[in-house]
């Protein structure tokens, strides 16, 4: 069996009294497009600097594509941490030669990269005279120096404005299908659904969950129904194959639907099986209370 | 392998205006000293001569093999400079951040201190051959014929001095890696070697103050002798001391081995 790109066994790191990382374990096979979801300061920035060797973990241990972690291995993985990092004196053409060199790739990448940023006209100016988006920009073409095999993310549309957003998220995307694993930390629920297969859920350094994005960030589209008889109901639903999933809550039915229905046609089915609803309404399940329900119920 | 980190370091200040100016302020300094200290020396010798009972014999520098001595001498009173330099250009790769990019792309925390350790090497290398040349340009002008047994005669000096340098900025190298801040650093070296050291070397015994750093590298070269000096009937040691030299090579060992054991261990 092939190894998983990256495996991760109980983490931890603490600074000072305060833990950033408790026990966190993670393993990502190859090609996944995986999401760490955490609010501020919930460890995500840590986690991603320990598996790049900048910062030391207390305890736990990593391996990068089945094996210890190097720095020749390093060279494998692509990676843009917190805020973009450069010589602020040398042009972006010069910083990225510098990178070129570390990973020991050659600079006929270097044009083709700068281009894909859209910073080919500005690859002669000083970093220091970059705007951030510039900035964050030509963070990502480094990242993406020697054809990685990985790529790490970190608050990657940050600072951009919303059109690099989109463009970012769609070359990340681009990216991942050609088979790139990519490790992507955010504390924009939107941007790890819009981007990710999988995702991770940390908060104050704990893992509170994990698995495919439409598992655990659950988008479907559900229905709520009431009727003076719920169990008639919900015999009635269930004999018709138009729902994945469903249960009462707060004295309705919650029902997931496997596709699209027009809520009159739902009313007519039932209405010809004798049940007179009264209750009926469309929801789609807020990703974002699913989010902070998750990190309430750790607060508890 | 090592070329591979010469060149990775070598970019990150060959297009640095700040890199430029420090060094040939530097270097530029060292050689106008070295062309016009003996004019200087002898104008105050001739003012204070003339009203003298006895001529006062005046100053020759330049010529082989005492040039080498002399200059080694000279020179080291401005290692302070160089210092200054590799902890400026050390400290930056902190305050900039890039030493975590650097790490983070996939180069070896002891990758990293090795091509620092090879800016020392070659900026001392740099300043030895200025030396070099302008002695070898000012003997050749001064000696009245070419002798190489001459020329070659003290050339011992030469590699002292790279010596001197080379511990002084081990220890430099020590500073910057452990307080990460340009100020800082500059102001703790200079805290050290004017006033720090100074200071305990006076109240210890000089058995075992020969032994604090500066000190050390300071004895590897003594004080050149003149006709002046021996009229007074003082003489200097006009041989490169060994024990001193092995001292600073002890030194420049620890300092840059405590750099390698603590760094690789700490948060970038």
């Amino acid at each position: 069996m092939e190894s998983p790109v990256l495996e991760i066994n109980n983490l931890s790191k603490a600074y000072g009294g305060l833990k950033a990382l408790d026990q966190f374990s993670l393993k990502i096979p190859k090609g996944e497009i995986c999401g760490i979801l955490g609010p501020n300061g919930s460890g995500k920035t840590t986690t991603l600097g320990i598996l790049l060797d900048i910062i030391k973990s207390d305890s736990g241990e990593y391996y990068w594509f089945g094996q210890h972690p190097s720095d020749i291995l390093r060279r494998r993985i692509g990676a843009l941490l917190e805020a973009p990092i450069f010589y602020p004196y040398l042009s972006g053409v010069r910083n990225l030669k510098i990178i070129a060199d570390i990973k020991d790739c050659g600079y006929d990448q270097i044009d083709h990269l700068l281009d894909l940023v859209g910073l080919t006209s500005r690859k002669n100016s000083k970093y220091k005279t970059f705007s951030l988006g510039m900035k964050q920009r030509l963070a990502i073409a480094s990242a993406l120096m020697g054809d990685p095999e990985v790529l790490i993310l970190d608050e990657p549309t940050n600072g951009l404005d919303p059109k690099g957003i989109a463009e970012i998220r769609e070359l990340i995307l681009d990216i991942g299908k050609k088979g790139v694993t990519i490790l992507l930390a955010s504390h924009l629920l939107d941007e790890v659904q819009k981007v990710c297969t999988h995702v991770v859920i940390l908060d104050k350094g704990k893992k509170l969950g994990d698995g495919k994005v439409s598992q655990v960030l659950n988008d479907s589209p559900s229905v709520e129904l009431a009727a003076d008889n719920l169990d008639q109901l919900r015999s009635s639903l269930e004999e018709i194959s138009w729902f994945s999933e469903i249960r009462e809550e707060d004295g309705m039915l919650i029902a997931h639907l496997k596709q699209e229905i027009a809520p009159g046609e739902l009313n007519k089915f039932l209405v010809d099986q004798g049940i007179y609803l009264n209750h009926l309404a469309m929801r789609k399940q807020s990703l974002e209370k699913y989010f902070f329900n998750l990190l309430s119920g750790n607060d508890a | 392998m090592m070329l591979r980190l010469l060149k990775i370091d070598f970019r990150k200040y060959v297009y640095s205006k700040t890199f430029w100016v420090l060094i040939s302020m530097y270097l530029g300094l060292l050689v106008i000293v070295f062309f016009t200290v003996e004019k200087f020396l002898n104008s105050i010798v001739t003012d204070a001569g003339s009203n003298a009972p006895i001529p006062m014999p005046g100053f020759s520098l330049y010529t082989f093999p005492l040039v080498w001595h002399n200059l080694t001498f000279l020179g080291g009173f401005f290692k302070i400079f160089l210092a200054l330099i590799v902890m400026v250009f050390i400290t930056n790769e902190f305050t900039f951040r890039t030493v975590r990019q650097n790490v983070m792309n996939g180069m070896s925390r002891t990758d990293f201190l090795w091509s620092k350790i090879m800016f020392i090497f070659n900026l001392c290398l740099i300043s030895t051959l200025i030396l070099f040349l302008s002695g070898s340009i000012l003997g050749m002008m001064t000696s009245e014929q070419f002798l190489l047994t001459l020329f070659f005669q003290k050339i011992e000096f030469i590699p002292a001095y790279f010596l001197e340098l080379f511990t002084f900025c081990s220890m430099a190298f020590l500073i910057a890696f452990t307080l990460k801040r340009s100020g800082l650093s500059i102001g703790l070296l200079a805290f050290y070697y004017y006033i720090f050291e100074p200071s305990i070397s006076f109240m210890l015994p000089e058995k075992v103050s020969k032994y604090l750093p500066v000190e050390a590298m300071s004895n590897v070269i003594d004080v050149p002798n003149s006709a002046l000096m021996n009229m007074f009937g003082i003489n200097f040691r006009e041989y490169v001391s060994i024990p001193d030299a092995i001292t600073c090579l002890i030194y420049c060992f620890l300092f840059i081995g405590i750099v390698f054991l603590a760094h690789p261990k700490k948060d970038l």
